[in-house]
């Protein structure tokens, strides 16, 4: 029987930053989760908005986690090398009603120590960004908005956690939570039982489920429907900040976001919904993203796009941010209520979660050695005609490009694989090295793609899939 | 870093490409380089194992690894150079950055050109609402999957779009063992050749379901079914007709779009309408040292007008970096009534040969005259039994009527009878 | 009886009215050449299709040969024709027209590899 100190179920944002912060100590940490990669379900399909606490609820520990963590944001990505851009955020007023809006909006910012988040005139705004909408009555700019790229976030994490140590047990669904004595015992898999210590439940979408095993489940969690548009980098009306509606209590509504690859993401819509399975699109759902951010941004092509998606937060009731250390069953932490702010609250949410551990009886002695740092696979697209030279030379596989929409190279895919906790399904590639990514969606290097997946992993290419182990791509029984 | 000297290079070994390059070495080009990605040429025709290729050229009836074959024997025999396992990366004023396994290589030219064919549209392009599962491929993935790689796909098939390459694959999965339920097209009228129907879907009783689309997809793993509706006349789809159809497999062709990217690199003026640079009769483009044929231009149904159209291009090519292109007032073509576009955009007023400007239709109808008229005068005319968007037409502009232009030429259509 | 048949010569697409009382006696009316006659005819009596197919090969980064009939097939032959590509295995150094298979499945027409490689 597979054997650890501490058992995260769930590698999603939160997972990943409390896997990373408990390999600084000297325990056995092994993370697990029902997907094929890392990223959970929220994480790897939000915004990637890291932002700061201006709208959120005041006094709440959410509130109070986020700001703290959002102060940490660029030292991880620094340490991690994660892509990210500080092209804060600009909310036009367009009406009347969001005009009166305004004053409650700034004196919420203030009470959470947001001192900059600004309302500024119509002509300031227009300069700063000329796409807007003439029509604008002014606008909120908040400077300290960003936008980080939340796929490499969650790897970088993943990696630099495998690196110190951490084991990470993938396409690995938990079934069962054994206890014993009022103690967590051990944890029932679709890959075998695993004897822990202490079990975090970071399973995001699904912790209710996992909570139940336990009996600690006095909550329920839905998915929040958010759907997207992609825009390509050929688009010609971009944005230079991360233009938002202006936010209601509930969510920050529509937003077009400038990302640290060159596209445009356009979306959210914000449906309850009940299947935890449901990432269907729909009719209404984009032509509600299409109408809204066409008011704030006229000039927007959506024929430029190059893909729609849904990202499924976890909608906690009673909502709000949720940490558990169980009394009934000791070892147990439950971890819920984490919605589409836990990007940005992950470092400082780890760092909590660990701290309520040690609170109740969690012994943690500091490892000697622990690699702080982390660097990213180089890309060969964007350098410079002496550069891209070079990296041939050191490796020839740099001077195969495979997917031409993004001018990614097999060395580049290879290292994807290759890497700890490394891809395995083409979504996984995509998401790590952006073979796939660009206009023609992996029409022209998906066959080879998944050539080089088999070759790789050594498996058949009738093995490799989209993602998960159902989405197979090719039908057995060719000739 | 390398660097290399040529007086024409070709972007691409596909049919354009290696027509070009074979034409500019006969027009005199000392040294002509085709730069190509793939371990071999042929470009796209090596996956089109289907015949229909070279009926106007040889006279004969092809298969596309055929037709490149042939191609091909013509450029080696011409003395064209061909780099392969090479992906050209930018283009910048004469010079050409390109990539391989040795490295960086900068191609100094005398004249470039483009060859690189198009892409396939994609289902986000048509923002088809649903799932996500695996299961989705554009027709030209899926044969590329099964007749080079020689894989299987899926069982349960639904096309959408009756563009060539859907109907060809309708027939070849079919053949392979698979079940094709529908080609279904949102116009009220075939998107690709006549012919493709015939042979592709009717003679194995494969049903076209036309002003029909898809607008669900379902599926959380693998795609299990896709769900159709007949549309209005404003193309809107009539809800309450929807039908589920249980389906592992769903193909897209549904267009083709020039695949432009390294011309914009270069700073290439693009046509909105083709989405392929904009061009006169030498396919010169708006970098005089540029020129464009094939896909890259525009979409094209037959291969034959592309091998006619490339070896035009790649002689013109070779006559600027030999410094012998004539240059005149050059006058612009008009799509007038009833035509889509008409390539090319410009024609210079010089003599020196016939100009041939192709064109597509709006509509398809019957008895139709095609006409183009410049300054009051009717410059050429023909009256086809049938015409369609579905294939090219053209109409040939005498070379004396091209050295005495003095305005803008306008390409019309009139149907006898209108279908669909 | 009459039938009426898209030409598939070319990409024109001749709607060509076949009338016919026996087998030797076909009215054609509607062709713009003699090739959409010959057609017509045979349309009438035994269409015809070139088969066409890829094949295993094992030759250095390439498994799939093209091939095709060296002529038309009659056409309730294609799936059988299929069928039997299924099984075949091709190996070494193949030139284009070379025979993979004489008289394929018994139709007059040899199977021959459409690409050197």
């Amino acid at each position: 029987m597979l054997r650890t100190d501490i058992l995260i179920i769930g590698a999603g944002a939160v997972g990943t930053a409390l896997a990373r912060e408990l390999s600084k100590f000297k325990v056995k940490v092994l993370v697990c989760d029902k997907n094929d990669d890392v990223g959970g379900d929220a994480s790897k399909s939000c915004s990637g908005l890291t932002s700061t606490s201006a709208t959120m609820p005041v006094g709440t520990l959410e509130c109070k986690i986020r700001t703290i963590s959002h102060t940490m944001v660029d030292v991880l990505c620094r340490d991690l090398d994660i892509p990210i851009i500080h092209c804060g955020s600009i909310a036009p007023v367009l009406t009347d009603d969001q005009m009166a809006q305004v004053p409650k909006l700034l004196d919420r910012a203030w009470q959470n120590g947001v001192w900059d988040y600004e309302f500024l005139p119509r002509e300031e705004i227009l300069e700063m960004e000329p796409t807007l909408n003439p029509e604008i009555k002014g606008g909120i700019y908040s400077p300290r908005d960003s936008q980080i790229n939340q796929f490499l976030m969650v790897v970088a994490e993943a990696e630099n956690a495998a690196e110190n140590g951490v084991e990470f047990m993938l396409d690995c669904e938990v079934t069962g939570i054994e206890t014993e004595d009022g103690r967590i015992r051990r944890v029932i898999t679709t890959k075998g039982e695993i004897e822990a210590g202490w079990v975090v439940n970071a399973a995001g979408l699904h912790c209710d489920e996992i909570a139940k095993m336990v009996g600690e489940c006095d909550f329920t969690v839905h998915p929040r429907k958010g759907e997207f548009y992609v825009l390509g980098h050929d688009t010609p009306v971009k944005v230079k900040h991360i233009i938002s509606s202006v936010p209601t209590p509930k969510t920050r509504g529509v937003l077009v976001i400038p990302t640290t690859d060159d596209n445009l993401i356009v979306g959210p819509t914000a449906d309850d919904v009940e299947d935890k399975t449901d990432r269907k699109t729909t009719r209404d759902g984009l032509e509600e993203v299409r109408t809204k951010a066409l008011e704030m941004v006229p000039g927007l092509c959506f024929g430029d796009t190059i893909t729609q998606f849904v990202g499924a937060r976890p909608a906690r009731v009673p909502e709000g941010y949720n940490i558990l250390v169980s009394e009934k069953a000791k070892g147990y932490v439950g971890i819920s209520g984490i919605r589409s702010t836990g990007l940005t609250a992950s470092m400082a949410l780890a760092k909590y979660i660990v701290h309520e551990m040690q609170g109740a009886g969690l012994a943690l002695e500091r490892k000697v050695g622990w690699i702080r740092t982390r660097r990213g696979i180089v890309k060969f697209a964007g350098k410079s005609d002496a550069e891209k030279d070079a990296l041939i030379a050191q490796n020839p596989l740099y001077g195969k490009i495979v997917c031409r929409c993004e001018q990614v190279t097999e060395a580049e895919i290879v290292q994807a694989i290759r890497r700890p906790v490394g891809a395995r399904t083409l979504d996984a590639v995509k998401r790590r090295v952006r073979a796939g990514m660009g206009r023609c969606q992996s029409g022209f290097c998906g066959p080879q793609v998944i050539a080089i997946i088999a070759r790789e992993l050594g498996v058949s290419e009738y093995d490799v899939r989209k993602r998960g182990v159902a989405a197979y791509m090719l039908d057995r029984g060719g000739k | 870093m390398k660097t290399i000297e040529c007086d024409v290079v070709v972007v691409g070994a596909g049919p354009a490409g290696l027509a070009a390059a074979e034409a500019a070495r006969l027009a005199g080009a000392e040294r002509v380089l085709i730069v190509e990605r793939d371990t071999r040429a042929g470009g796209i025709l090596q996956q089109c194992i289907h015949p229909g290729f070279g009926l106007k050229m040889f006279g004969e009836e092809l298969t596309g690894p055929e037709y490149a074959g042939r191609y091909q024997e013509r450029a080696d025999k011409a003395g064209v150079e061909l780099m392969t396992c090479t992906t050209a990366l930018e283009l910048r004023d004469r010079e050409l950055v390109c990539a391989n396994s040795d490295g960086i290589l900068n191609v100094r030219f005398g004249a470039l050109v483009l060859a690189m064919g198009c892409r396939e549209r994609t289902r986000a392009n048509l923002v088809i609402p649903g799932a996500r599962p695996s299961g989705i491929y554009t027709a030209g993935t899926a044969q590329k999957l099964i007749n080079l790689y020689g894989d299987k796909v899926g069982r349960e098939i639904v096309i959408l779009g009756s563009g060539d390459i859907g109907m060809i694959m309708a027939r070849r999965l079919t053949l392979e063992g698979a079940h094709v339920k529908a080609v279904v097209e949102l116009l009220p009228f075939l998107a690709g050749l006549t012919r493709n129907k015939v042979q592709c879907l009717d003679d194995f009783g494969i049903p076209l379901l036309l002003s029909h689309t898809v607008i669900d997809i379902d599926g959380v793993d693998r795609l299990t079914s896709v769900t159709i509706a007949p549309v209005d006349e404003k193309r809107r789809p009539i809800l309450d007709k929807a039908e589920k159809i249980p389906c592992d497999t769903l193909l897209l062709s549904v267009g083709l779009i020039p695949e432009n990217e390294l011309s914009r690199t270069g700073g290439i003026a693009l046509s909105p309408i083709t989405r392929g640079p904009l061009v006169n009769q030498f396919k010169q483009t708006s970098n005089p040292a540029v020129f464009a044929c094939g896909n890259v231009l525009h979409v094209n149904d037959l291969v034959d007008h592309v091998s006619v159209e490339s070896a035009e291009a790649g002689r013109c090519a070779a006559l600027f970096a030999a410094n012998r292109l004539p240059s005149a007032s050059a006058f612009s073509t008009v799509a007038g009534p009833g035509i889509r576009y008409v390539c090319p955009q410009t024609v210079v007023a010089d003599g020196g040969a016939d100009v041939t400007l192709f064109f597509r239709t709006l509509v398809p109808g019957r008895r139709t005259v095609l006409r183009c008229v410049s300054g009051g005068k009717e410059l050429a005319r023909k009256t086809c039994i049938r015409t369609s968007p579905g294939t090219m037409e053209s109409l040939v502009i005498p070379k004396d009527a091209v050295a005495a232009l003095n305005d803008s030429i306008e390409v019309s259509c009139e149907h006898g009878e209108v279908l669909a | 009886m009459k039938k009426t048949i898209t030409c598939t010569v070319c990409p024109q697409g001749c709607e060509i009215e076949a009338e016919y009382t026996c087998d030797a006696d076909i009215v054609v009316r509607g062709n713009s050449c003699p090739r959409g006659e010959r057609y017509a005819k045979d349309e009438c009596l035994a269409p015809k299709r070139t088969f066409t197919s890829s094949v295993r090969i094992d030759a250095p980064g390439r498994r799939m040969l093209p091939v095709r009939t060296s002529a038309p097939v009659a056409k309730e032959m294609l799936l059988p024709c299929a069928e039997a590509a299924h099984g075949i295995r091709v190996e070494g150094h193949v030139h284009v027209g070379d025979v993979i298979r004489k008289d394929f499945l018994g139709t007059g027409t040899d199977l021959v590899a459409s690409m050197t490689l």
